[in-house]
């Protein structure tokens, strides 16, 4: 089959098709996960048949052949299930997944290069052979499609139209039936979310199958039916009797459009139900007090123009209206109650807007930012020279005022780039049922915390990381059932997944109840890979011994599976989490399982820092990365294989100079130093520093092209008294201090 | 404007001129975004020896480049005439330290020559031209290749 292409003509339409298609593939997921599960009733069967009918109607529209073809043959193969005639077999479901994953490479193409390159066949044919209640071939030694194979599009096969456009009047009937009883259901609880969703998605389908079959006026209607319960279910209008009123009218049209297009003559106009849509859009939007007042309590417009002239001092126009007794207050109060009424059933309203414009606004807020510290440093020494000046407090309390706003600009801007961490974890529980049946064990996924919202450049990144805890959990952790079982353990192993806040932190834990990991074993294997010396190796405290995973090259695994073993999936790891600023803690009790956690900033833009003095300089350390500070008195660091390390409890941390690191001018040295313990992912390491000048908040800001370069430095920020202060980089602090370091310090 | 009079396609340069020890300099103006006293200056460690260090532009940070260290002059005390001329190339903000800011000149175009093969200290790469005025010359730089040759190729990658 010819690769599909996104035309000129379509290519503005894409952005909506691949979001919607999207989301209907999500949802197929979801379903078939769900009826693997056993949870398998009708109303699952046609929601996914429909999810399909939907992405294969905007294809048809796009021109897209090759994903027509898919979601057609999958199409195909459900409608019998659907209908309750044929049994869900593991064969279906196995084909259904297969074709979910081609549909999301091709999207992914379309995207991506404007054209497809994934091979439908294979995906066609299996699902043509469920269709006719075969097993399907095995994956690997599927041959390429044969001559013969009909794969090719609906629309080259006049027969299958005819199929189709019967098909779609099958469902078109069942969706207003459903779609009455719905809206009936509905004028009894106009607010029920569920309901309104389910109407929406019901003329979100017919307004697709429709649109795609060309029976235009079908489609128009359902589109404004559509637009109308768009607008109900993100509580930007009520459902109010008149709403309803007009929507049962269209649905009516609708029965009769449907009953001409099947009897092949030309239907009624539309005109009408389309501009009574439209209207029922527009006058859905709470109303004014005044037009309220004008409408349900009999007060004469003028009156009302009159008072919003006179309401020139900020008063509510319903006290301007009792002062000059056009309306009784009691009149007021029911119109209030009535607006309150309208307003009620409006708590989510969302817009889309541009990152890009995100980022400005995060920009500006960064300035804002730093000329609040700014004053903040103003307003403390005028206090000093010009201590009891009025002028002075004056400039004080606004200082305090302008403070307390930009924080909470601050915080609103970076809620407005927030996204739930769902978005990220709602790929999982189909990958690990993946695995667990590549790997012949029983593993379970629990999920807690998908609300836990962190920015939205750092939920781009996290992905990944956790694609390999989850992998090294099913594959490495949870052990076989039988195992299992001899261990007094239930026959199932269980992965959990959880995000939650602390402070200006994200924590995303990975943990399994499995086999754990053995501290000594990992000892003996990195002597074995030579990473470190026998010597080295006694010295690792159990702590220290888990993060030995991390190093390139190390795996544990006995055997190299296709899930994981490799040894490099540690590594990414290891290098998206400390692009994030994040640290990683490896915790694990052999026999009783392996628990990782991730510790991410919430955002990348503001941080907060630990001012250090170094000589005359100051340098500015983000505080996440900052594990703790110690005072050290001189004698107590001692060097160490020829490296200066502090002894800190049951660890060893290796120690820098950060006057050496950064060539710091001589300079009188003080008698305390302080050790800034930073550490990054599993790393930790001892800054040496003169002196600790407290806590700030920092706009990092990049110090551009080749100073970018500088070794140890991740860019600058403009302090309080307006000097540049430059931001230590933990991660290349940590990598020139491995260079020097023993190797167990590096590993 | 005497200049227009002399011929109808003469182009006219206006020009900031600087000076450097006993040297005097051009930059066109149109390239000059402000310019500022002597202000703090936070050194960038291991950065090339002439970049002096990033400075706080009105909440920006851009890089400083001291002229002398660039021209391999000895270096000189700061003073009160001391300056900061930023400019801007294609994007990059870059401030130059230069001993003193002189004047703004309107120069006919028709009255800048080639560099001769010896100008003072100056490496001949960085000069665009001379202008040979009534009583002294006048050194028309060029800031693209002084952000963009040789040793300093990394220059290139000048961004705000």
């Amino acid at each position: 089959m010819e690769p599909d292409r996104v035309s000129p003509e379509v290519v503005e339409l894409l952005p909506d098709y691949l979001a919607d298609a999207r989301e209907c593939l999500e949802r197929a997921s979801e379903i078939l996960l769900a009826v693997e599960r056993g949870d398998d009733d009708p109303e699952l069967r046609s929601d996914l048949y429909r999810q399909m009918h939907v992405i294969k109607g905007g294809a048809g529209l796009m021109g897209f052949r090759t994903v027509e073809a898919v979601t057609h043959a999958a199409e195909t193969a459900l409608g019998p299930v659907k209908r309750g005639e044929r049994p869900f077999t593991p064969a279906l479901a196995a084909g259904l997944l297969r074709a979910h994953d081609v549909i999301a490479a091709l999207l992914n193409e379309l995207e991506a290069d404007g054209q497809t390159r994934t091979d439908p066949g294979p995906a066609v044919e299996a699902l043509e052979a469920a269709a006719r209640g075969e097993e399907p071939a095995p994956n690997e030694t599927k041959p390429a499609p044969s001559p013969e194979a009909p794969s090719a599009p609906p629309s080259d096969r006049p027969a299958a139209d005819d199929e189709v456009v019967q098909e779609f009047f099958v469902e078109a009937w069942e969706l207003m039936e459903e779609l009455e009883q719905d809206l009936v259901a509905l004028e009894e609880s106009p607010d029920d979310s569920e309901l309104l969703n389910k109407i929406f998605r019901a003329a979100h389908t017919l307004k697709g199958s429709s649109s795609f079959l060309g029976f235009d006026a079908i489609s128009r209607v359902t589109h404004r039916v559509e637009d109308v319960f768009n607008k109900l279910r993100r509580g930007e209008m009520v459902a109010s009797g008149e709403v309803m009123d007009v929507v049962l009218e269209a649905v009516d049209r609708l029965r009769k459009l449907l009953d001409a297009a099947q009897a092949d003559r030309p239907g009624p106009a539309v005109d009408d139900v389309l501009g009574a849509l439209a209207g029922a859009v527009e006058s859905g939007r709470p109303k004014r007090l005044g037009e309220i007042l004008v409408e349900q309590e009999g007060v004469p417009p003028e009156a009302v123009e009159k008072a919003l002239e006179s309401q020139k001092d900020g008063k509510p126009l319903g006290q301007v209206l009792v002062e000059q007794k056009a309306v009784s207050p009691e009149a007021v109060e029911r119109g209030l109650a009535r607006q309150n009424q309208m307003r009620r059933a409006a708590p989510e309203q969302t817009v889309r807007v541009d990152v890009g414009r995100l980022d400005t606004l995060m920009n500006l807020v960064g300035e804002l930012v730093l000329a609040k510290n700014r004053l903040a440093r103003l307003r403390a020494e005028a206090e000093e020279r010009w201590p009891g000046e009025d002028l002075v407090e004056a400039l004080g309390e606004t200082s305090a005022q302008v403070d307390l706003v930009a924080s909470d600009l601050q915080l609103a801007v970076m809620k407005t780039r927030l996204v739930p961490i769902g978005k990220v974890f709602r790929k999982f529980p189909r990958m690990v049922r993946d695995l667990s049946r590549n790997l012949g064990k029983g593993v379970r996924l629990e999920v807690e915390g998908e609300g836990t919202e962190l920015d939205k450049s750092v939920v781009e990144v996290i992905g990944d990381p956790l694609v390999h805890l989850i992998r090294n959990a099913a594959d490495h952790g949870v052990e076989p059932p039988e195992e299992r079982e001899r261990a007094g353990k239930p026959r199932d192993g269980v992965i959990r997944l959880s995000a939650r806040h602390e402070g200006n932190h994200i924590v995303v834990e990975v943990a399994d109840d499995g086999r754990g990991m053995d501290p000594e074993r990992l000892k003996a294997k990195a002597v074995e890979k030579g990473l470190l010396t026998a010597q080295d190796a006694a010295a690792l405290s159990p702590k220290e011994a888990f993060n030995l995973v991390f190093a390139p090259g190390f795996s544990t695994a006995e055997k190299v599976s296709n899930v994981s073993g490799r040894g490099v999936g540690m590594d990414v790891v290891r290098t998206n989490i400390q692009q994030l600023n994040g640290l990683i803690e490896i915790d694990s009790e052999p026999g009783r399982g392996t628990r990782v956690e991730l510790r991410i900033p919430l955002t990348l833009a503001i941080i907060q820092a630990l001012l250090v003095r170094c000589g005359p300089e100051v340098y500015a350390i983000p505080l996440v990365s900052v594990v703790e500070t110690v005072r050290v008195e001189p004698g107590q660091v001692k060097p160490l294989d020829g490296v200066p390390v502090l002894r800190l409890r049951d660890q060893v941390v290796p120690l820098v100079y950060l006057e050496r690191l950064l060539a710091v001018p001589p300079h009188d040295r003080s008698e305390r130093e302080y050790v800034v313990v930073i550490g990054l992912a599993e790393k930790r390491v001892g800054v040496v520093v003169d002196g600790l000048l407290g806590e700030e908040e920092v706009v990092i800001k990049s110090l551009g092209g080749y100073l970018s370069d500088t070794p140890a430095v991740a860019g600058a920020t403009i302090l309080g008294d307006g000097r540049v202060t430059l931001i230590l980089d933990v991660n290349q602090v940590l990598e020139l201090a491995g260079r020097t370091a023993p190797p167990r310090a590096a590993a | 404007m005497s200049d227009n009079a002399n011929s109808s396609d003469q182009e006219i340069l206006q020009l900031v001129t600087f000076h450097i020890g006993e040297e005097e300099f051009g930059v066109a103006i149109l390239d000059v975004r402000e310019i500022n006293r002597m202000m703090e200056v936070t050194r960038v460690p291991h950065a090339p020896e002439f970049v002096e260090g990033v400075v706080n532009l009105r909440g920006r940070v851009i890089p400083v480049v001291d002229l002398r260290k660039r021209f391999g002059l000895p270096a000189r005390e700061r003073d009160r005439s001391t300056r900061i001329v930023v400019v801007e190339l294609t994007d990059k903000v870059v401030g130059f330290i230069v001993d003193a800011v002189d004047e703004v000149l309107r120069v006919p175009s028709n009255l800048v020559e080639p560099p001769p093969p010896i100008v003072g200290s100056v490496d001949r790469q960085y000069i665009e031209g001379v202008v040979k005025l009534e009583d002294r010359l006048l050194i028309l730089l060029n800031l693209h290749k002084l952000l963009g040759t040789d040793e300093s190729e990394e220059l290139r990658e000048f961004e705000p």
